[in-house]
């Protein structure tokens, strides 16, 4: 019996052990908030809020920054793979991964700001502190992802609350419905944010309002619904009521590198940035070292020649007429914003600072011999050494063999850092374009006043060119050809150019032909050393002409035709298609839900 | 003094004679027995001649001439008579009998030795009895018999004992013996490699015995869940691997010795990488479309992973393949159960053995990158091909002719050769004691196994302890703890894992600067340099201690009634830190960078998994006459608790000092989590067998999961099995000689699957990591990353079984077949949801897909002479077929739809080359017309838009081009053994399955990088046929001939020697001299040769995604057992 007892309770005490943990065995919580209920708090929101703002980040190629990888889908820049620009039909099919995560990160943040306002509903009469600035800045940062919803894709599936299950199979709403939505939305967001916000990073009013600008720019441009003044007439007024509330940096260098970007006067022009930091777990791009030199890092990106030739001589006239134009040298006597984004040929290139002793390249920029000269820190003497953009394994990429003859400086020269893991930001929105999509708008609606000529200049005076012209004032064609080619000059690299070529409607004579570059060599000696061509023997015929048509001089389109082969070629398939207006709705969505219909011509 | 130089006698206490002869004897034919010194070859020639030589002298001579051992003692010597003879060329036998022709003395040949002993007073002609005096003998008649094994061969030297007595006989030359029995007493026959017979002596008086071979096979128990079964009564299908089979592999690991053993087990090493070089394991196919498919591995009744342990721990690998073996699993079984058991000791007295081996690895395989000088004509070749002007000049690539490279301005470096090692040493040791006694019993294994990687700073250790221990308290309770420790480290380059150095070392390109002419580092490519990568740039480390706790106990409180209860703890460390050290490069003596530019970096985190188990259980067994029946019910709770946190810093500015604290304290960030989830289960069994010839097994669990909603949470799992033993009806006798053992078994049943990666799918989550830089100061962020569903529950599957066992030809054949039908529904799955939702799918349980196949294992063992031998043969096949998806499908370069098998290569019909202008003009092509020229793959248009070819090659035109699931997976083990020598090889081979190279790994100039020479045959006007397109530098991957297409599908089928293992055991003559009991030396080879269709320099097994890869090893290993 007393065997039976023991065994009893051994049974029983582990029973009933089982037993009574068993609840707690189940009844596991998860380790995250739950969704339901939380955008009851400020800190709710600014957290919530903060997730969007993360959702910005997005690096369609080894940490680029979207900005920059636009513009190089224009003829303004190249990727170094010949004819693969995505934005002249390259690999521009519906399958093509890029467009694929460019639409699926816009509508992550179109998803997280729907939560947050969806969510913040029923507690907005009791939500206290910034709750509404912070609220405002959501459906200001949903407005910019529509904003390049519509500009890419043109008619887009549009949700305004979390999308449920049965809008899986929704149709796509109207670019020009889409476009409505986000300027009233803009506007309304408005009243609740600060001219500048008080922590940087942040949109704000003048942001909300630049914004409301260039969407209404957008469907002016491309005249949505038939209403192009009307949205003209918004860009205008909305671009207005900026100018004055910010003003420009004295010194257009600074706004592309950490130390200029830390001085007050860049932080007023800065609207809207991606933010890059060295602090803590650190957030960097690899611009700078994607786009250099192959003495020092990768030639991945490259400026073109268009560009190049686009900016005017000192004297405020384009190359084709002014006479301080020289081929052999063609960045004297330039638009100092020329030398100030490129490099070229013979310039000193600053490879790399990293700030201590260590880590730092100077060398000069080589573009026909297997040697260049290299600057040693440590002697003070300039040494000849391998020229790495002509003779190595990388090569085949450099801005000899892939490009056109230049590199980029913008973005590249930096003082304080590193270039290959650079923190400074990235500019989504500045002052300067706000004065330019103003002094479009207004050419556009052919009011040109002194305001409009005013706007122009303070943007050009800060690079140190010639206010307007006289022969230009009252001309809406010449100041429409002007404020193109300031927006070029001025903003190339920041994004915009992808829309405006598709605004302007370029892009069948910007991509007609290859891209030509700097004048070839023609001989080398049996060291591999250039003997003769190049720019040595650049003649003064060797302008370009930018007049093959109206369109051409209109648009500052440059034609290489009368000396290409002495020229540098790049993309010799370059082609143009005017389904690529728009990118193709990507295939898989079109899988999963066939009633969105494909644009097209895909 | 012959005794006292022999030290054998003397450990057996034979020295001092005073025990009863009978007993000696007995005791030196067990331990002869034991020793498995084989029989000898009579027929050898000797000649020799002896005049008036003592006795002694003459077997000494007979020793030395003929290495044959004698068995006698001094006292015995004492009485021979001297001894002559001549002989020329005569046998052993007749010097054998010359010798002991004149003396009081006899002898007998057991196994090998030669055992002198007194004659008996009364001999009988045939036998030489040792039967003495001690016991009197009154009623006893002499019986005589004949012992044969089963071809009737007579069997020289079995024991013939009298069943609880000490007398007994050994056989003759012929096979005869002679002894004196009462009618009552039982005679024990056994012989080493024989079964042990027993035979009531009754009124016989002649006997004439057959002895079986003993493969053990009828009366081989298997583990089971939660017990044990008698292999013949199973009625599921499950298979048993012995952990000797294991060891004999000398696989790095247990998953890999697996390989191959189990017929419908898919084992599959994707990787050589010390530490990480485990198998995937599917048990019948893949058994879900996106939850876990890996197999429920348990040791010893606790979930583990069977890579941690030192194999010679193991005693048995149960693998549970069949719903009905597995359903008492219930929940976790839906990919089949390995149950893995360890040595625990018997009643036995103290043994130590050793174990130990060392080796050296070499890849497998590895491919052929191009010189400096092939590669800068390949890219002028690539660079003509796309009209542009060639990079390198023929000036250029006349000097690297003619001057060569001096490493400052013009480079050459081998990278694969510079960083990928000839051979990698790894060794093993492993010493095991057990002891036990009637009251307590104990198992102690401690192992340490080493292995260096292919590259620098890569290496791997693991260090394991286990100690089993049983205590038997009274008649009623039985107690025991196991304790399980083991540590484990592995050592990587800190900067870049050591699949991206390799893949690095083989494309890379050669005129790229690797080590400078004044010994510096080169740039490489843009400063990443992976000889710096692998040799300077930091170490990573992973120390990852693990202790398992268990204590357990069985209470009989009635006979046949047995109360199992245990608790378990697994506590899963892991520490892991790595320090980047930067360094600086080089390149024409100028400093080019430091690579990486983020500067130095620490991080340390830790990780633990704790797990505990309870378990409570009863089993009852009830015989009544021919109905046996065994009841099994139990509950068990799972407790799974993880948590990690990890910190790191930057700017370690004094060398040296490289703590976290010593670091730039505003570079500072930590990170951490955790998660848990428990299940709750009730699981029961009822065996029942009539007459041992019907059996029938029922099982059910309830499961429920922390992991569902509440409504959602319990899940049943029922099976039944049933099983005939055909060989024990009646009607079956005649064939009965034949066919020791038919049986036929079926069984139904259902399993569930849980294991999803999210941990709580049912809960919509805001979860942290979505931080934004305001101010340039990293602030919080938050966001809905999937949609929910409260709905989400157990992912199933059923599964019928068919299966056959025979056991023929005197158990010599084994032949176990099976045929099986997998249904697995409700699948845990995402579906696509449109991108434009913003968030990722939900977890829905939806779908279901089908695996059938078949499993066939035939084993032969037999012996011819001397030498033992035996053949396994497995061969298995699985096919899977998504049944239904709602219509869906997923799509990449794999696409899972319905009617096909998952993850089925899709994409285009490569049909040759474009040889002219003219094809192209008249053929659809891919992309854009104007880009494509001769030498570009030419693919079919299949279909378009309409359902029809439309003219144009886009996603219309994909289709199935193949599967990446292995089929018509097969091994074949042969083994002998002969005198000591054994011998084994073993082949393994996959007969279907197809592989998709792409990326860095397969196509020339692929984003920056290489070639490889046997690319170098590619399409040009003058080889139309080559293996490779038109050469084309793919600056950004979208060159339309790398799209995947069946230009890039390779069979993977293979066949290789896997193991091959020559071993020599020393014979025990020699080794007692050393007080070994056992010596065994050996020489062993894994992947030894391969026959693959696989791209050059790729083994058929590894996965190669993108030219990532570890290599596998080809290993030769020597290696010693000791036993003392």
């Amino acid at each position: 019996m007393k065997l039976k007892h023991i065994i009893c309770s051994v049974v029983s005490a582990s029973l009933l052990l089982s037993a009574s943990s068993c609840s707690d065995l189940l009844d596991k919580e998860p380790n995250n908030y739950s969704t339901s209920g939380f955008y009851q708090s400020e800190a709710a929101i600014r957290t919530g809020l903060t997730g969007v703002y993360s959702g910005l980040y997005y690096n369609p190629a080894y940490l680029l920054p979207f900005p920059v990888m636009l513009d190089h889908w224009t003829p303004l820049a190249v990727e170094r793979a010949e004819n693969t620009t995505i934005g002249a039909g390259g690999a521009l099919n519906p399958d093509n991964a890029t467009i694929r995560n460019w639409w699926s990160v816009l509508f992550t943040v179109v998803a997280r700001a729907n939560s947050i306002l969806k969510g913040s509903e029923p507690y907005l009469d009791r939500l206290g502190g910034s709750s509404m600035q912070y609220l405002a800045e959501t459906r200001v940062l949903r407005a910019y992802a529509y904003y390049n919803l519509i500009s890419s894709f043109g008619d887009i599936p549009f949700f305004t609350e979390p999308v449920s299950v049965d809008q899986y199979n929704t149709t796509r709403t109207s670019k020009v419905e889409v476009l409505d939505f986000i300027l009233a939305d803009l506007a309304k967001a408005a009243e609740d944010l600060p001219w500048t916000a008080r922590e940087r990073g942040r949109v704000d009013k003048a942001v909300a309002l630049g914004l409301r600008a260039r969407a209404a720019l957008l469907g002016g441009s491309l005249n949505y619904g038939g209403k192009g003044t009307e949205y003209f007439r918004i860009a205008a007024e909305s671009a207005k009521s900026v100018i004055g509330q910010r003003s420009l940096a004295n010194n257009y260098d600074d706004l592309f590198n950490k130390a200029g970007q830390a001085k007050a006067d860049v932080r007023n022009e800065m609207l809207f940035e991606l933010m890059y930091s060295d602090q803590g777990s650190r957030n960097f791009h690899y611009i700078g070292f994607g786009q250099v030199s192959r003495n020092y890092g990768q030639t991945g990106r490259h400026p073109s020649q268009l560009l190049a030739d686009t900016y005017e001589c000192i004297d405020g006239k384009r190359i084709d007429e002014s006479p301080l134009y020289d081929p052999k040298n063609p960045s004297q006597n330039r638009d100092p914003r020329f030398r100030m984004t490129l490099w070229m040929h013979g310039d000193t290139v600053q490879g790399n600072t990293t700030g201590t002793d260590g880590g730092r390249i100077r060398f000069i920029l080589e573009g026909f011999n297997p040697t260049t000269k290299f600057y040693n820190f440590n002697t003070g003497q300039w040494e000849e050494g391998v020229n790495a953009d002509i003779n190595s394994g990388a090569a085949w990429t450099s801005f000899v063999n892939a490009g056109m003859g230049y590199i980029w400086r913008k973005f590249s020269y930096e003082t304080q850092e590193s270039i290959n893991a650079q923190t400074c930001n990235v500019p989504i929105m500045r002052y300067a374009e706000v004065l330019l999509t103003y002094a479009e708008a207004k050419i556009e609606l052919n009011e040109l006043d002194e305001s409009v000529y005013d706007a122009i200049n303070q943007v050009r005076a800060r690079a140190g060119m010639p206010g307007v012209s006289e022969d230009r004032k009252g001309n809406q064609a010449k100041m429409r050809q002007l404020v193109r080619r300031e927006r070029k000059v001025e903003l190339i690299m920041e994004g915009l150019h992808f829309v405006d070529m598709r605004r302007w409607d370029i892009g069948d004579i910007t991509n007609a032909g290859p891209s030509y570059g700097y004048p070839v060599a023609t001989a080398y000696d049996e060291n591999g050393y250039i003997t003769a061509g190049g720019y040595m023997d650049a003649t003064p015929d060797m302008v370009p002409n930018f007049r093959l048509s109206e369109k051409h001089d209109l648009n500052d389109v440059a034609s290489y035709e009368a000396y290409k082969h002495k020229l540098k070629v790049r993309d010799v398939n370059r082609f143009w298609d005017p389904k690529f207006q728009l990118f193709p709705i990507p295939q898989v969505e079109l899988d999963r839900n066939p009633n969105l219909g494909q644009n097209n011509g895909y | 003094m012959t005794f006292k130089r022999n030290p054998f006698l003397r450990s057996w206490s034979l020295s001092d004679w005073r025990l009863p002869d009978a007993k000696k004897m007995s005791i030196l034919l067990v331990v002869l027995s034991l020793l498995r010194i084989n029989a000898f070859a009579f027929g050898q020639d000797i000649s020799l001649s002896m005049k008036n030589a003592s006795l002694e002298k003459v077997l000494k001579t007979l020793k030395k001439r003929s290495g044959y051992q004698f068995v006698y003692s001094n006292d015995l010597l004492a009485k021979a008579n001297p001894v002559s003879f001549d002989i020329t060329n005569g046998t052993i036998d007749q010097v054998l009998a010359a010798t002991f022709e004149n003396q009081p003395l006899t002898y007998t040949v057991i196994e090998g030795a030669i055992v002198i002993k007194p004659k008996t007073v009364n001999p009988s002609p045939a036998a030489k009895s040792f039967e003495t005096t001690t016991v009197s003998v009154a009623q006893q008649n002499e019986v005589s018999g004949i012992v044969r094994d089963d071809k009737g061969k007579p069997l020289i030297g079995v024991s013939i004992l009298v069943k609880g007595t000490q007398r007994g006989v050994t056989t003759d030359l012929d096979g005869k013996f002679t002894l004196r029995a009462e009618p009552s007493d039982v005679l024990v026959f056994s012989f080493v490699g024989f079964i042990t017979q027993e035979v009531a002596v009754g009124s016989k008086t002649q006997f004439d015995i057959t002895l079986a071979g003993d493969n053990k096979t009828l009366d081989e128990v298997v583990v089971v869940g939660y017990g044990t079964q008698k292999r013949v009564n199973l009625t599921g299908a499950v298979q048993s691997v012995k952990g000797d089979d294991l060891m004999k592999r000398n696989a790095t690991n247990t998953s890999n010795a697996l390989q191959g053993l189990v017929p419908g087990v898919s084992v599959t090493q994707p990787s050589g990488r010390p530490g990480a070089d485990g198998a995937t394991i599917r048990v019948r196919g893949t058994g879900s479309l996106n939850s876990n498919s890996n197999p429920l591995v348990l040791i010893d009744g606790v979930e583990g992973d069977m890579n941690y342990i030192d194999p010679a721990s193991i005693e048995s690998i149960s693998v549970l393949k069949d719903a009905a073996s597995a359903s008492i699993y219930g929940s976790r079984a839906s990919n089949g159960v390995i149950l893995i058991t360890t040595k625990r000791a018997g009643k036995e007295s103290m043994k130590v053995t050793y174990n130990g081996y060392v080796g050296f690895n070499t890849p497998t395989a590895m491919p052929d990158p191009l010189s400096a000088i092939e590669y800068m004509e390949a890219i002028n070749v690539a660079r003509a091909n796309s009209d542009l002007a060639p990079q390198y000049s023929d000036q250029l690539i006349q000097d690297y002719r003619t001057l060569g490279a001096d490493q400052h301005t013009r480079y050459e470096t081998d990278w694969r050769k510079l960083i990928i090692k000839d051979r990698a040493l790894m060794h093993n040791h492993s010493v095991t004691l057990t002891t036990g006694t009637e009251k307590f019993r104990f198992f102690g294994n401690v192992g340490l196994f080493s292995q260096d990687g292919s590259i620098a700073n890569n290496d791997y250790k693991r260090m394991t302890m286990r100690l089993n221990s049983d205590a038997q308290i009274n008649s009623w309770l039985r107690v025991g703890a196991d304790v399980n420790l083991r540590s484990a480290k592995t050592r990587q380059p800190a900067l870049d894992s050591p699949e991206g150095i390799i893949n690095k070392a083989t494309t890379f390109v050669p005129v790229f600067s690797g080590i400078n002419a004044d010994g510096t580092w080169g740039y490489g490519q843009n400063g990443d340099n992976p000889i710096a990568s692998a040799e300077v740039s930091g170490i990573n480390t992973s120390l990852s201690p693990e202790m398992i706790l268990k204590g357990f106990a069985t209470i009989t409180p009635v006979k046949n009634l047995d109360i199992l209860t245990s608790y378990s703890l697994r506590q899963l460390t892991t520490n892991s830190d790595y320090f980047v050290r930067p360094y600086d490069t080089y390149e024409g003596g100028v400093f080019k960078t430091t690579y990486p530019s983020s500067g130095t970096e620490k991080y340390e985190g830790w990780s633990q998994l704790l797990t505990k188990q309870f378990n409570l259980q009863a089993t009852y067994d009830l015989n009544v006459k021919n109905h046996n029946v065994k009841l099994l019910t139990g509950i068990q709770t799972e407790d799974k608790a993880s948590r990690y946190f990890g910190g790191s810093r930057k700017n370690y500015n004094f060398p040296g000092f490289e703590d976290l604290d010593h670091g730039d304290v505003s570079t500072s960030i930590a990170s951490g989590s955790h998660w848990d989830w428990g299940i709750f289960s009730q699981f029961n069994r009822i065996n029942y067998s009539f007459k041992d010839k019907y059996l029938v097994e029922l099982n059910g669990r309830w499961d429920a999961s922390s992991r569902f909603m509440s409504d959602y949470r319990w899940g049943f799992f029922p099976s039944a099995s049933i099983g005939w033993r055909i060989s024990e009806e009646n009607f079956f006798a005649p064939l009965k000689s034949a066919v020791d053992n038919l049986k036929l078994r079926g069984s139904y049943g259902t399993l569930g699957n849980q294991d999803i990666y999210s941990y709580y799918p049912y809960a919509a989550t805001i979860s942290p990591g979505y931080g934004y830089w305001f101010e340039k100061n990293l602030t919080t962020g938050a966001a809905q990353s999937q949609v929910a569903n409260e709905k989400i529950s157990w992912e199933k599957s059923t599964q019928v079984n068919i299966g056959l066992d025979a056991d023929v030809l005197r158990s010599r054949l084994n032949v176990s077949f099976d045929y099986y039908v997998r249904n697995i529904s409700d699948l845990l799955q995402q579906f696509p949801i449109p991108i434009f939702v913003g968030l990722s799918s939900p977890w829905e349980n939806a779908g279901s897909m089908r695996n059938k196949g078949w499993d066939l294992s035939l084993v032969w063992r037999d012996r011819i002479g001397e030498v033992k031998y035996s053949v396994a043969a497995n061969l298995s096949d699985v096919k899977n077929e998504v049944v239904n998806l709602y219509g869906k499908e997923y799509v990449g370069t794999q696409i899972t739809r319905e009617g096909d098998p998952i993850g089925s290569w899709y994409g285009y019909v490569a049909q040759g080359y474009f040889q002219s202008q003219e094809e192209i003009d008249a053929s659809p092509v891919y992309g854009a017309r104007q880009n494509v020229r001769p030498g570009y793959i030419k693919y079919q248009d299949i279909s378009g838009p309409e359902g029809t070819p439309d003219g144009v090659i886009d996603a219309f035109d994909r289709t199935i081009i193949g599967n990446p699931a292995p089929r018509y997976e097969y091994s074949l083990n042969l083994s002998a053994e002969w005198k000591g020598f054994d011998i084994s090889a073993f082949f393994q081979g996959v007969g279907k399955k197809d592989i998709f190279y792409s990326g860095y790994g397969a196509f020339p100039f692929y984003i920056g990088r290489s070639m490889f020479k046997h690319q170098l045959d590619y399409w040009t006007e003058d080889n139309r046929n080559a293996a490779f397109p038109i050469l084309l530098i793919d600056g950004s991957g979208t060159n339309p001939n790398n799209i995947i297409s069946t230009h890039w599908v390779k069979s993977g089928a293979y066949g290789r020697l896997k193991n091959l293992v020559i071993g020599y055991t020393v014979p025990s003559r020699l080794t007692q001299k050393i007080n070994l009991n056992r010596l065994r030396v050996y020489a062993s080879g894994q992947n030894l040769f391969t026959i693959s269709n696989a791209y050059e320099g790729y083994d058929p097994e590894v996965s190669v995604s993108s030219g990532s890869f570890y290599p596998v090893m080809k290993t030769f290993t020597f290696g010693l057992d000791i036993q003392f």
